[in-house]
C-alpha cells in the first residue's frame, strides 16, 4: 500500500514541478481582458462611457422597438389613434431630469441564467438621475457608494463609504466633455438592428395602480438575455414612461423593474447626492502631459482602426523558444483569419505534442518559406497533419447577424467538429472587441487600453524621457505598480515598473514593453512590505516585447508584423542593470510574426460553419 | 456593490490571486486550450465572489474557485477530444507509452478534480503549491495535524480511484 500512496505522491510531486510555460500568464491576461470586456466592462461601460445609462439604454430599446412598429405600420389592437408613438420619443427628448430606481424580484427558475441573474440582482436598489442640462448623471448603490459625472466638465466624482472618501478625477474619460448622448440619437442605431432581430411588438390600454395608461409590450426581443419581454407603461397624458418591466421568457424567471419618476430638482453635487462632508477628498486626475498622450492615442488608434482593410486574409505564426526539433520552423500555433466586409473567420491550428513525428527536412522546410504564398499553402493543407500540427478549432463572427460561433475538433482522427460555443448579440459591440481580440493585425502593439484601464494602486502614470525613447525618437510611458504579499496564500508579487514606448510615427504601436519586477523598488512606499511574507521573493525580473518589423497595409494601417519576447532575471550573472531598462537586449527567438493579403480570394463557404465536415448532426443556426 | 467599483476591485484581487491561479489552473489542465476555458471561469468566479476574497477571510477560498474552475472546463470539454496535453517533464521511448502517460496524468487530474473539497483544496495546496503542513494550517486556520490528515485523506482516496492506471503505468516502466 506505501508503495501505491508514493507512486500517488510521486505523480503529485511531478504535477506539481511542471514549469508554467512563459506564454501561459500571456494567455491568462488574454483571457481577463476578454473577460473584462465581455461581462465586466459592458456594464460599467454601459453607465458610464457610451453616457448612456443602462437604463436609459432599456428606454431607447424599447421605445426603439416601438418606433419600428410605427415605422412598419403595424396597428396596435386597441390603441387610441391620439396616442402617436413619436409623442413618446419627443417626451423624452424634453425631459430635463429623469430619475429611476431599480428593483429586481428573484425568480425561482433554476434554469435561469445565473449569471446574468446575479449582475441584475445586485442593481436591486439602485437609485438613478439623469439630467439634460446640466449634462450629469448619478448613480447611488444602497450601500452609500456614488458616483456622479459630470459630462460639460469631463468630472467624475466618487464617493467610497468604505473609506469615507470623496475621489476626484477632472478628466475621466468616462465622463468626456461633450459625451452626454441624446437619447434618440442613440435610438437610430439601434432600430435597424431591432427590427432585422424580430422583436414583436403589442400596444393596449390598462391600469396601472389604479391609473389608465398605455401599455407597450415587447416580445421576443433580445435585451439582456434571449426571448426576453419588456413592458413599458406610459403616461397617456405627459407620454412618459412610468414603469417599466423587464424579465425573460421563462415562467418563473426573475423580473427587473424600473420605477421612473421626473423630479424638478436632484442632486447638483456628491453631497447633495448623500456624501458626508466629512468626507476625504483625494484627487486622482492624471497629469497634463499623461492626458495629453493619451487623447493622441486614442485618435490615432481610432483612425488606424479605421483604416483597416474590409477585406483580408492574415495568417499569425507563433514560434516558440522552447527547442521543438520537430516542429515546423519552431510553430507552436498558428492562426488563419479571414476577413470580409463585417465577418470573420480565425482557424486555430497547434503543434501537438509528440515524440514520435515525422522530422523536417530542407523540403519541408523550403515549403514553409517566409511569404504569406508558402504558410498559406503549407497551412491549409492536411499535410500539417503529419507533422502533428492539427486545426483545433475555428471561431465565426458576423457583424450583420451578431452571430458568433465557435467550434472545435470533437476527433483528431475523423475530423468531426462539434459546436463549442455560441452567442448571438444585438448590437455590434461585441463583434468588434472580439475582432480587436482576434485580428492578428490588432492583437500585437496597441497599448491604449493598457495604459488607459485604471488599474488600482497604481501610483503614477506618466510621460517620461529616457534614453531608450530619446535615441528612437519615440515617446515613453511609464507607470508604477506597488508589490503585494497576499495573506491568504503568501504569493508575492514584486512592485513593477512598466514601460511603455509608443512610436508617435506609427499610430501610437506599442514598439517596445518592458515590465520590471523590482524587489527595492524606490517607488512602493513602505519599506517593510515584505515582513509578512512566508516565503523568499524571486529576484528581480523583467519581461519584454520588442516590434521588430512593422507593416502598413494598402489602405494605410499600420500593424505589427514582427514582434519577439523575451524575459530573464536581473541576478548577479546578468549583463543587464535593473537601472538601465535602455541596454536591454532580445537574447530569445520567442516570436510572433505575421502574413498578410489584402486581395484575397476566399474559398467557397470559408465563412459557413454549416461547411465544416461532419458536425455531428449539431445545427450552429440561430436560434 | 456598484458595478464600476466592482471592477475596480476585481482588477485588485486578480491581480493578487492571477500566480496562483496560473499556476494551480496550469498543473491541472497542463493544456492551452483547457487552461484558457478555466482560467476564464475562474475569472467569472472572482468576479461573483469578489467580496469574500476582499475582505481577508478566504482561507483555502481561492484554491476552490481553481478547482470548480478546472472541473467545470473539464466538463465541457468535447468528449472524444484527443488528448493535446503538453508533455510532462519525462523521457517515453515510444508515443504508445507516451500517450498512456498523459492519460494516466489527466485520469489523476480528474481524480483530483472530484475530491472532496476541503481534500482537493488540501492536494494543490501540498503539491501543487509546494506548501509545508505549517504553511497550509496558518492559511487554513486550522492545526497542522489536520492538514496532514485532509492530505493523507486524499491520498488514500487517489490511491484507490488510480489503481488500475498506476498498475499499467508501473508496468510500462
Amino acid at each position: 500500500m506505501n508503495k501505491k500512496l508514493s507512486d500517488i505522491e510521486s505523480m503529485l510531486n511531478q504535477l506539481g514541478q511542471q514549469a508554467v510555460p512563459d506564454d501561459i500568464h500571456e494567455l491568462a491576461q488574454h483571457c481577463k481582458a476578454g473577460f473584462v470586456s465581455d461581462i465586466a466592462a459592458p456594464m460599467t461601460t454601459a453607465i458610464w462611457k457610451s453616457r448612456l445609462s443602462k437604463l436609459a439604454a432599456l428606454i431607447v430599446i424599447a421605445l426603439g422597438l416601438i418606433w419600428v412598429m410605427h415605422s412598419l405600420n403595424i396597428q396596435p389592437d386597441g390603441a387610441s389613434s391620439a396616442f402617436a408613438l413619436t409623442d413618446v420619443v419627443n417626451a423624452m427628448k424634453k425631459t430635463q431630469c429623469l430619475h429611476a430606481l431599480v428593483q429586481f424580484e428573484d425568480g425561482t427558475d433554476p434554469n435561469e441564467d445565473k449569471i446574468s441573474k446575479k449582475l441584475h440582482m445586485e442593481s436591486h436598489g439602485v437609485e438613478y438621475w439623469e439630467t439634460i442640462n446640466p449634462a450629469l448623471s448619478v448613480y447611488k448603490t444602497p450601500d452609500g457608494d456614488i458616483t456622479l459625472a459630470d459630462y460639460e466638465f469631463g468630472k467624475l466624482t466618487r464617493y467610497r463609504p468604505g473609506s469615507n472618501t470623496i475621489e476626484i478625477n477632472e478628466s475621466s474619460a468616462l465622463a468626456e466633455p461633450g459625451g452626454y448622448v441624446d437619447i434618440a440619437e442613440t435610438w437610430l442605431e439601434r432600430i435597424d438592428k431591432q427590427a432585422q432581430l424580430g422583436g414583436q411588438v403589442e400596444y393596449s390600454d390598462t391600469v396601472l395602480d389604479g391609473q389608465a395608461v398605455k401599455l407597450i409590450k415587447v416580445s421576443k426581443c433580445t435585451l439582456g438575455a434571449p426571448n426576453s419581454v419588456l413592458m413599458m407603461y406610459v403616461d397617456p397624458k405627459t407620454r412618459r414612461p412610468i414603469k417599466l418591466y423587464w424579465t425573460t421568457a421563462r415562467p418563473n424567471g426573475s423580473k427587473y423593474w424600473w420605477i421612473f419618476d421626473y423630479p424638478k430638482t436632484w442632486p447638483k453635487d456628491i453631497y447633495q447626492a448623500g456624501a458626508p462632508r466629512n468626507a476625504k477628498i483625494r484627487n486622482i486626475t492624471p497629469g497634463s502631459q499623461f492626458q495629453d498622450l493619451l487623447r493622441k492615442m486614442q485618435e490615432s488608434t481610432k483612425q488606424n482602426f479605421d483604416r483597416q482593410p474590409s477585406q483580408c486574409i492574415a495568417i499569425k505564426v507563433q514560434r516558440s523558444v522552447y527547442p521543438l526539433k520537430y516542429v515546423p520552423d519552431g510553430i507552436t500555433y498558428t492562426y488563419i483569419f479571414y476577413l470580409d466586409k463585417g465577418q470573420y473567420r480565425r482557424d486555430r491550428i497547434r503543434y501537438i505534442s509528440s515524440d514520435y513525428q515525422n522530422t523536417m527536412n530542407e523540403s519541408t522546410t523550403h515549403a514553409l518559406g517566409q511569404t504569406f504564398a508558402s504558410h498559406y499553402q503549407w497551412w491549409r493543407s492536411d499535410d500539417i497533419e503529419n507533422y502533428n500540427c492539427f486545426r483545433q478549432r475555428v471561431d465565426f463572427a458576423d457583424k450583420h447577424t451578431g452571430q458568433h460561433i465557435s467550434l472545435m475538433r470533437k476527433k483528431v482522427s475523423d475530423r468531426t467538429w462539434q459546436i463549442f460555443g455560441r452567442r448571438r448579440e444585438e448590437n455590434a459591440d461585441l463583434y468588434h472587441v472580439k475582432l480587436v481580440q482576434e485580428h492578428p493585425l490588432f492583437e500585437l502593439g496597441h497599448a491604449t487600453m493598457s495604459l488607459s484601464f485604471p488599474v488600482p494602486q497604481t501610483k503614477g502614470k506618466k510621460v517620461i524621457v529616457d534614453e531608450y525613447s530619446s535615441r528612437h525618437n519615440l515617446v515613453c510611458a511609464e507607470a508604477l505598480e506597488q508589490g503585494y504579499v497576499y495573506k491568504p496564500t503568501g504569493e508575492i508579487t514584486l512592485p513593477r515598473r512598466i514601460l511603455y514606448y509608443l512610436d508617435p510615427e506609427k499610430a501610437y504601436l506599442c514598439t517596445r514593453l518592458v515590465h520590471i519586477y523590482k524587489r527595492d523598488a524606490e517607488w512602493h512606499g513602505d519599506p517593510d512590505w515584505l515582513k509578512d511574507a512566508q516565503r523568499r521573493p524571486r529576484e528581480s525580473h523583467y519581461r519584454m516585447w520588442q516590434v521588430l518589423e512593422y507593416g502598413k497595409t494598402e489602405s494605410g494601417m499600420w500593424y505589427v508584423k514582427e514582434r519577439a519576447y523575451d524575459d530573464g532575471s536581473f541576478g548577479r550573472d546578468s549583463e543587464f542593470h535593473i537601472d538601465h531598462p535602455e541596454d536591454l537586449k532580445l537574447k530569445s527567438d520567442s516570436m510572433t510574426v505575421v502574413y498578410l493579403n489584402e486581395d484575397p480570394e476566399f474559398p467557397a463557404d470559408i465563412f459557413d460553419p454549416n461547411a465544416m465536415s461532419a458536425l455531428n448532426g449539431a445545427q450552429p443556426s440561430t436560434e | 456593490m456598484k458595478h464600476a467599483t466592482k471592477q475596480a476591485l476585481f482588477e485588485r484581487i486578480e491581480a493578487q490571486y492571477s500566480p496562483l491561479l496560473e499556476s494551480v489552473i496550469w498543473r491541472l489542465t497542463g493544456d492551452r486550450d483547457q487552461f484558457a476555458e478555466a482560467y476564464q471561469n475562474a475569472m467569472l468566479a472572482l468576479w461573483r465572489h469578489i467580496e469574500k476574497l476582499d475582505q481577508g477571510r478566504s482561507g483555502g477560498y481561492i484554491y476552490r474557485i481553481a478547482l470548480s474552475a478546472v472541473s467545470k472546463a473539464w466538463k465541457s470539454r468535447p468528449r472524444h477530444l484527443d488528448p493535446v496535453a503538453e508533455p510532462m517533464d519525462v523521457q517515453s521511448p515510444t508515443p504508445d507509452d507516451m500517450l498512456m502517460r498523459r492519460e494516466c496524468y489527466d485520469e489523476l487530474r480528474q481524480h483530483i478534480l472530484d475530491l472532496p473539497a476541503k481534500q482537493g483544496r488540501a492536494v494543490a495546496m501540498r503539491y501543487l503549491q509546494g506548501k509545508t503542513y505549517a504553511q497550509m494550517a496558518e492559511e487554513l486556520q486550522c492545526k497542522e495535524s489536520a492538514a496532514r490528515a485532509q492530505v493523507s485523506r486524499a491520498l488514500i482516496r487517489l490511491k484507490q480511484k488510480m489503481a488500475p492506471s498506476s498498475a499499467k503505468e508501473t508496468n510500462h516502466e
